[in-house]
């Protein structure tokens, strides 16, 4: 009666934890590899790919990739505490396991846009998924025009990977700009929301191509104001979120439409949002 | 395997399958051949099965040691309990003991449980959350009727030419009746709906009127007042004298206007449609008895319901909206400190003869309610039998309910779960769900409907009936072993309400309508009074709303439930699809009163009251009047009843929970 | 696909073949329960099937895709986890599944094939042999006609029967549908032509019978191109009871939510997946509170879009629904959110 061979696409594999920064007080970066060596050696993900973590007892959630590629048999993962498994995940320690389903979803277009300028635009905690598309990118700096990217957090403490932004401001062949709602007493950079920085660069509308990704409500004034500015609707590359449970376009949670964000995406051009049938 | 069985979650009893795969609940669906519910259940009746298997349930006896609960086998648990207890019993007599029962046993659990209470222990404290919910119905029905319960089956309503709803949300706490509202709405028979919070099937209602909370009962008087002035009564009735001695003329609709805030021609608009448009039904809910003048209330729709000819007539009657799914069995079984099996008043000699001769032994008196038993906690009350209720959540002014508690020497707790009140027992017995059981609910009309086991008791959890005979055994009482079969006939031998069924016609899908020697056809109410009418009862001496609001709590503050709700939310958080619902506490304000706080949706906020706080979420709304907050209940993130007053109304007993004073802070 | 080979078999032949294989083979078939009601489940033999039926109000996915199932167990230890997938499912013959219901696995096989194949459904959906029962009598409620999903099929099937009074026309639609007519020694004629004219007449009358409402292209094109006003969703968002209902019952879905089991301290648990209903609010919550289809409108809306967008049939190959019209009887919101109605109420609008 056919064939009995049985892939478990819901069975994760073990991954081991190597090291965890402290990002922020409710964030923590998991640097982690499978610990099946022969896996490990073949895992290979694209920038904007997603693993399904699992704390096994607790659950399982979705992360987006947040380092490069091409960093040899290790990855990373940014989480913010938020819910069951974040929290049981921020408890870990190096040497813990957790099971990892990925890599997961369509993944950031890189080789598509050589010779082109680049605009990221990320807020809070969406900067490590595209973090996993900018390490890419500067290795081949030399292939981009422009490259801007500009942050935006609630205050300074929140801002994720605070010694690489500082690496990226003394960059002289990037401009790397930062924005605070709230600012401390320390603070002597710009003040407000993201979209406040698009007055401090200066963009050549029909070379760029601009990545974002944030909250969903920062998301969708950042791509009102690129369009304002003349960005053609595919030039816009955002991700979205949903609610995912499966990872696999099975369990329907993440469906817009027709579209499955964990297959389907997460990543998408505004042109494809734009035809989703709830936005 | 598909094992047929009914639905515990709320009143109306919707029939259901457990679809069951090695000795695991997977599903429930509904069942198809069931009269009332004919293959449809409510997202509860779905999805509550899932707290079966929760992971959290308890599977063995619990003891205290100092601080913590330490697992104990049931014979050290029983001997530990009948211990205490007699020595309770020696040093302060048996009136230092109360009982409190689950609305949520079987009938035969909740007779058992009686009969342990009143002949074994001695102990005339006894009481039921039904006391939170209709004591004031339970009263006045059985005043009039002999009986306490509705005067109209929930198929009447397909019978009924209009329907009044007051004080209730019927899609949300008893979603098959909610269902049956809609589908008159839908056929164009007018339905009236009054309450202080739009909900979403007001729209279909032909009638909403929206008085300010805490009036009801002037704007059911005025509708009584333009009924008489206008002559609209039903021919037959007697004693329309007494009302106009009462005062009721002064219940002018502009009156009402003044008062509740609804227009004089409204109220005699609805009036004239529930006098004129044929036999009629009156649905009510805790929106109007967990008030002050509760028992005025329900006795003011029964002057109602008399007036306009809608008692003893088909498709006609008086329903109280019960809440839980055998609140009906707990009353028919007088689990209720003044009540004795059958709907009899446990005060009358001849009632006490008779019962005396079945039991032996009875207390002289009628005792304590749920609410004197906290007052007196540590004081004339020293040792609680706490059966399935999360008192720390489910009681008003839920931190006093808990400090009562914690002042007893000796409390013990029977649940599914460490519920917050079970964190206080002494001794916790774990008692299993209604899959694990045999027996029967009976529903908000008096429908007696089989409850099978689907699977066994998981570990040693016991059904709470099991649990009452071996307790009663280990005081050296001569309880046989639980048969919920024998324990029905011995209630039918005490009751006439259940007589003349036999145990087989229990199965039929949607089991028998008590009394069972009703002629088909017949009305429910004719069955019930036999000879006696039922008179008009004064019913406008309104006492004050307890608690104003004033300046410093500018908002009147009300309560209700949800659809994915359950009382305390002891069972369905533990649902994990139902808990997923209920993400986020929210309080609802009105639009225009959010614009002038210049608050907005979404905001976190602290709703404010004399007794406490509690963290929302805003959601402004039109649904809700200026000057009014609504708060649904509960949420897991912390008990809405401890922001509630307990205020006792005497008549019934009921506490004035479901309003009070409030104010909002910004978090 | 060829046209499958047809054979006529009496009935009691039919049925002492199928007693044969209950001794080695677990067969699902319908039984009457005890109110009268029919329900699938493992017979012993062949007395115990019934067909006093016209279907089950559980639809029959469930024993492809049980209400709840394990996806994997764990035993969480020092350093490392021991992970375990759940035992391959077991030959089983499936008998008396009705047309809706088998359309409505070929949605499912469809679906859980894809880029990632759901071997739990598929594996399941393998070992079992399907014999199905065309339908001459249809219910009330039914408008499978409308749905390509019966009264019979032309594939799907491993054997098909039709009631011919005393025999059974068989439509062999597979090879293992012939091996059980081989090993099991069920006496085949070949069918006539008459039998061929017999069940066309059936089905025929089955066709007369049935509910001449859902006219679909109409709701589709409404839904496909968001050409229905905002009030009529409106509407129909604050009927719905949000019970879930319609979504349990219906053979063409399918989404489920995850959830960990762990057995006291142990260490031990288990992951599930269970039936979850896309008009529930907590179905699209995100971590941030935000929640895409907080209001039963848009839920109401989501679940029509999936059933009649072209969009969708155009992805899966057939509309959402087959016909089978259980949400008709499951609705709390009486006769007014279940697929006729709605498709009736679109038609009616704009
Ligand atoms: C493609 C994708 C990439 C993501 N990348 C990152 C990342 O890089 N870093 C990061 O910190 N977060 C990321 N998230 C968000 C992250 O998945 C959620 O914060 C996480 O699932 C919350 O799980 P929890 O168990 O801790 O919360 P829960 O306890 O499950 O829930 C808390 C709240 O979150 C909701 N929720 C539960 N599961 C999800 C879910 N899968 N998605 C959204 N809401 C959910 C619940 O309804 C509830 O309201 C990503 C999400 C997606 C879809
Ligand atoms: S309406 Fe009541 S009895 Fe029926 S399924 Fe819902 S909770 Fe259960
Ligand atoms: S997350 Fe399950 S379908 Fe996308």
């Amino acid at each position: 009666m056919g064939n009995l061979r049985m892939e478990n696409i819901y069975l994760p594999d073990l991954a081991l934890i190597d090291r965890i920064v402290d990002e922020t007080s409710d964030t923590k970066t998991f640097t982690l590899h499978l610990a099946d060596a022969a896996k490990n050696r073949r895992f290979r993900f694209k920038s904007g790919q997603f693993v399904e973590a699992t704390v096994f007892g607790v659950g399982e959630a979705p992360f987006g990739f947040a380092s490069n590629p091409h960093s040899p048999r290790q990855f990373d993962i940014t989480v913010r505490a938020v819910g069951a498994v974040t929290h049981a995940m921020h408890v870990l320690k190096p040497g813990d396991y957790l099971g990892i389903r990925g890599p997961l979803g369509n993944n950031f277009p890189l080789d598509e846009v050589t010779g082109q300028d680049i605009l990221f635009i990320a807020g809070g905690i969406g900067l490590p998924p595209l973090k996993s598309l900018i390490d890419p990118m500067l290795d081949r700096r030399a292939e981009f025009g422009q490259f801007i990217i500009l942050y935006g957090a609630r205050t300074p403490a929140d801002r994720v990977y605070k010694p690489l932004l500082q690496e990226w401001r003394n960059r002289g062949d990037i401009q790397f700009l930062q924005t605070v709602d709230t600012p401390d007493a320390e603070w002597k950079d710009h003040v407000g929301v993201v979209t406040t920085l698009f007055e401090k660069v200066k963009l050549d509308i029909k070379r760029t191509v601009a990545f974002t990704c944030g909250p969903p409500i920062m998301i969708r004034f950042v791509i009102q104001d690129l369009l304002t500015m003349g960005f053609a609707e595919d030039r816009i590359i955002s991700t979205l979120e949903r609610y995912m449970k499966c990872g696999v376009g099975k369990c329907g949670h993440c469906a817009i439409g027709h579209k499955y964000i964990c297959v389907d995406g997460p990543v998408f051009s505004y042109r494809q949002i734009k035809r989703l049938p709830e936005r | 395997m598909k094992i047929q069985t009914t639905c515990p979650f709320c009143g109306c009893g919707c029939g259901m399958l457990l679809e069951v795969e090695a000795r695991q609940v997977i599903s429930a669906s509904p069942q198809r051949s069931h009269p009332l519910s004919r293959g449809t259940l409510c997202t509860k009746g779905w999805n509550g099965h899932q707290i079966i298997h929760h992971p959290q349930r308890l599977t063995q006896p619990l003891i205290r040691d100092r601080k913590t609960l330490k697992p104990a086998t049931w014979r050290q648990a029983l001997t530990l309990i009948s211990k205490r207890f007699a020595e309770l019993r020696n040093q302060h007599g048996a009136e230092s003991l109360g009982i409190i029962g689950s609305v949520k046993m079987t009938t035969e659990e909740a007779y058992l449980l009686n009969r342990f209470a009143r002949s074994v222990l001695g102990t005339p404290h006894i009481d039921t959350l039904v006391r939170y919910d209709h004591a004031p119905s339970v009263r006045v029905l059985q005043e009039q009727t002999g009986y306490a319960t509705a005067t109209a089956g929930i198929l009447d309503i397909e019978k009924a030419s209009v329907l009044l709803i007051i004080g209730a949300n019927p899609k949300a706490q008893t979603a098959r009746i909610g269902s049956y509202i809609f589908q008159a709405a839908k056929r164009g028979v007018p339905v009236i709906q009054i309450d202080p919070r739009q909900q979403e099937h007001s729209a279909f209602y032909a009638h909403f009127l929206q008085p300010r909370p805490g009036t009801d009962l002037t704007l059911i008087n005025a509708m009584l007042q333009v009924i008489l002035a206008n002559g609209w009564q039903d021919a037959g009735v007697l004693g329309v004298s007494h009302l106009r001695d009462d005062g009721l003329q002064r219940f002018t609709p502009e009156y009402a206007e003044t008062v509740c805030g609804v227009p004089a021609d409204k109220i005699i608009q609805v009036a004239e449609v529930f006098a004129k448009s044929g036999p009629g039904i009156i649905l009510y809910g805790t929106g109007i008895t967990q008030q002050a003048n509760a028992t005025a209330h329900v006795q003011a729709l029964w002057n109602l319901a008399l007036l306009t000819g809608n008692i003893n007539r088909e498709g006609a009657g008086l329903i109280p909206l019960l809440n839980a799914n055998n609140s009906q069995g707990i009353i028919d079984a007088g689990l209720m400190t003044e009540l004795a099996p059958g709907h009899r008043l446990i005060q009358s000699n001849e009632t006490r003869h008779a019962l005396k001769k079945q039991w032996s032994a009875l207390p002289e008196k009628r005792g304590y309610t749920i609410q004197e038993m906290l007052r007196h906690a540590g004081g004339k009350l020293r040792g609680l039998y706490l059966v399935g209720e999360n008192l720390a959540w489910a009681a008003p002014d839920a931190q006093a309910a808990v400090k009562a508690l914690q002042r007893l020497d000796f409390l013990v707790v029977q649940d599914l779960f460490l519920t917050e009140t079970a964190e206080l027992a002494d001794v916790l017995l774990p008692a299993c769900s209604f899959a694990e059981k045999e027996g029967t609910f009976t529903n908000l009309e008096g429908r007696i409907q089989r409850v099978h086991r689907a699977i066994p008791p998981l570990g040693e959890s016991l059904p709470d009936g099991e649990i009452f005979c071996r307790l009663a055994r280990a005081f050296g009482a001569p309880f046989p072993a639980y048969d919920p079969k024998l324990i029905f006939q011995e209630m039918q031998s005490i009751m006439p309400c259940y007589e003349k069924i036999t145990y087989a016609q229990l199965d039929h899908p949607g089991g028998v309508v008590w009394p069972a020697h009703a002629a088909a056809g017949d009305g429910r109410c004719r069955t019930l009074m036999g000879e006696r009418r039922g008179a008009l009862v004064p019913a406008t001496a309104g006492a004050p709303f307890a608690e104003p609001p004033d300046e410093e709590y500018p908002f009147t503050l009300f309560t209700g439930r949800p659809v994915f709700h359950r009382r305390s939310g002891t069972l369905v958080s533990r649902s994990f699809t139902l808990d997923k619902e209920d993400a986020v506490q929210t309080v609802e304000i009105s639009t225009d009163d959010a614009k002038t706080l210049k608050l907005r949706s979404g905001w976190p906020v602290w709703v404010v009251t004399r007794r406490g706080k509690l963290r929302c979420t805003l959601s402004a709304t039109r649904a809700v009047a200026p000057g009014t907050l609504f708060l649904p209940i509960h949420h897991k993130s912390g008990p809405t009843q401890a922001l509630m007053p307990a205020t006792m109304e005497n008549e019934s007993g009921i506490p004035e929970m479901k309003l009070c004073a409030a104010k909002l802070e910004t978090a | 696909m060829q046209a499958s080979a047809k054979v006529t078999v009496a009935k009691h032949d039919f049925l002492e073949g199928l007693g044969r294989c209950m001794k080695e083979t677990t067969v699902i078939a319908p039984v009457k329960m005890k109110d009268g009601e029919v329900t699938f489940e493992p017979v012993r033999t062949a007395k115990q099937i019934t067909f006093d039926y016209v279907n089950d109000h559980d639809p029959l996915k469930r024993f492809f895709m049980p209400a709840r199932e394990e996806l994997f167990s764990f035993q969480n230890a020092r350093g490392k986890a021991l992970l375990k997938s759940p035992p391959l499912p077991k030959p089983r013959v499936l008998f008396g599944i009705r047309s809706c219901d088998l359309q409505g696995l070929a949605h499912l096989d469809h679906f859980f094939q894809g880029a990632f194949e759901d071997q739990l459904y598929l594996q399941r959906r393998k070992s079992t042999l399907i014999i199905s029962l065309a339908c001459n009598e249809p219910l009330d409620t039914c408008f499978c006609i409308c749905c390509n999903g019966g009264p019979f099929l032309e594939s799907g099937f491993d054997l098909q029967l039709t009631d011919l009074g005393e025999s059974f026309l068989v439509d062999i639609g597979s090879r293992a549908g012939r091996k059980f007519l081989d090993d099991w020694k069920v006496p085949c004629q070949t069918a006539k032509r008459k039998d061929e004219q017999l069940r066309q007449a059936l089905m025929h009358k089955c066709d007369e019978k049935m509910i001449p409402t859902a006219y679909l292209a109409k709701a589709c094109i409404q839904i496909t191109n968001n050409r229905v006003r905002e009030e009529v969703w409106d509407e129909m968002g604050a009927e719905c009871f949000s019970c879930g209902g319609c979504t349990h019952v219906c053979p063409c879905c399918s989404c489920f939510d995850v959830f960990d089991c762990t057995e006291g301290e142990t260490g031990q648990g288990t992951r599930y997946r269970c039936w979850d209903s896309c008009q529930y609010s907590g179905f699209t919550r995100e971590a941030s509170g935000h929640n895409p289809r907080a209001k039963a409108k848009e839920r109401v809306k989501r679940r029509f879009y999936h059933k009649l967008s072209y969009a969708y049939i155009q992805q899966d190959g057939h509309p959402g629904c087959v016909g089978c019209g259980r949400c008709i009887t499951v609705c709390e919101a009486f006769q007014q959110l279940d697929v006729p109605a709605v498709v009736k109420r679109l038609r009616r609008d704009g």
